[in-house]
């Protein structure tokens, strides 16, 4: 007889037990959730090893629809909690062994969850995300020179002369976004601009960060962004976002 | 999850999130995490548009 071997999947830590929308919600493969530890408490279910043992992990996380199937039922997990107070969400695939070492590794991070969800405390995260127009290089005039091979390469350099200063500019007005969506903040995080195959938009990526603001600022982000976006530039704003990109511990 | 963009969770659950140590994913590095499931998105976006183009063009 084969025994599957099973693990304690955690999906995000929390100061409190009362969770009214976490049955309404299941866990990764549909499994049932529950919560583990005291003060804090971290939202966990059961997975298979044949899952999120080492070696199949590896090979799942090259795996598109698992990959989907994993990073959603997890983020809804984590909506689900931290819809009902502060909430450090944990990285995608953090599994113990059982229940017991979970509630072993809550017990030692105590002091740090605890600052970290205090911390937290009535400010959300946003995503801000800026695109810079791909125009097309509009052909010059040809040159007043009277070859045309000199001619054409001043023709290219000029066009190279040209994206190189339009691109320069650009990246200086997503510096700009950042930096004034840095000041309404009470902390900001860059992440890597998304490749163009994985946004679906033609225009590339120059700004992708993230921003722990206090719900009280928020006025004060949306007219920050209008203003960007009324002078022209294609900022987007995604959220409010359970705060992923702000929760890491003081190592103790 | 109809409104969020799978690419922006990921960005999210795989780069952000509490790092503590599991018990079994000590072994895959958090670049690995990152690298290994980026490659995956990419590679399947790229069959996916390939599938179009082959489609278009039939």
């Amino acid at each position: 007889m084969v025994v599957t071997e099973q693990a304690t999947y955690l999906y995000a830590v929390t100061g409190t037990q009362e969770i009214p929308g976490l049955p309404d919600v299941r866990g990764i493969s549909a499994a049932p959730l529950r919560m583990v530890g005291a003060d804090p408490y971290a939202v966990v279910s059961t997975v298979s090893l044949n899952e999120f043992g080492e070696d199949a992990l590896r090979q799942n996380l090259e795996n598109r629809q698992w990959l989907e199937e994993t990073a959603t039922a997890h983020h809804e997990v984590v909506e689900a909690v931290n819809a009902a107070g502060p909430t450090a969400p944990v990285r995608l695939c953090t599994v113990y062994r059982d229940d017991e070492r979970g509630e072993e590794m809550l017990r030692e991070q105590k002091s740090s969850f605890q600052a970290t969800l205090a911390r937290l405390a009535g400010r959300r995260e946003w995503g801000v995300q800026v695109f810079s127009p791909a125009r097309p290089t509009e052909n010059q005039p040809a040159s007043a020179s009277d070859s045309p091979g000199r001619a054409y390469l001043e023709q290219l350099r000029s066009q190279r002369d040209e994206r190189a200063s339009r691109d320069h500019a650009m990246a200086a007005r997503a510096e700009d976004v950042h930096n004034s969506m840095a000041e309404i903040a009470t902390a900001a995080r860059r992440y890597p601009p998304q490749d163009r195959r994985l946004t679906g938009i033609p225009d590339p990526m120059i700004l992708n960060a993230a921003y722990l603001v206090d719900i009280s600022a928020e006025p004060v982000l949306s007219q920050n962004i209008a203003h960007f976006q009324r002078a022209g530039l294609d900022v987007r704003l995604t959220g409010p976002w359970a705060p992923y990109s702000f929760v890491e511990l003081e190592t103790s | 999850m109809s409104e969020v963009a799978l690419v922006d969770v990921l960005d999210r659950l795989l780069a952000g999130g509490v790092v503590i140590s599991g018990d079994i994913v000590i072994a895959i590095a958090d670049v690995d995490l990152v690298r290994i499931s980026l490659r995956a998105l990419i590679a399947s976006v790229d069959t996916c548009l390939q599938q179009q183009n082959e489609l278009a063009d039939a």
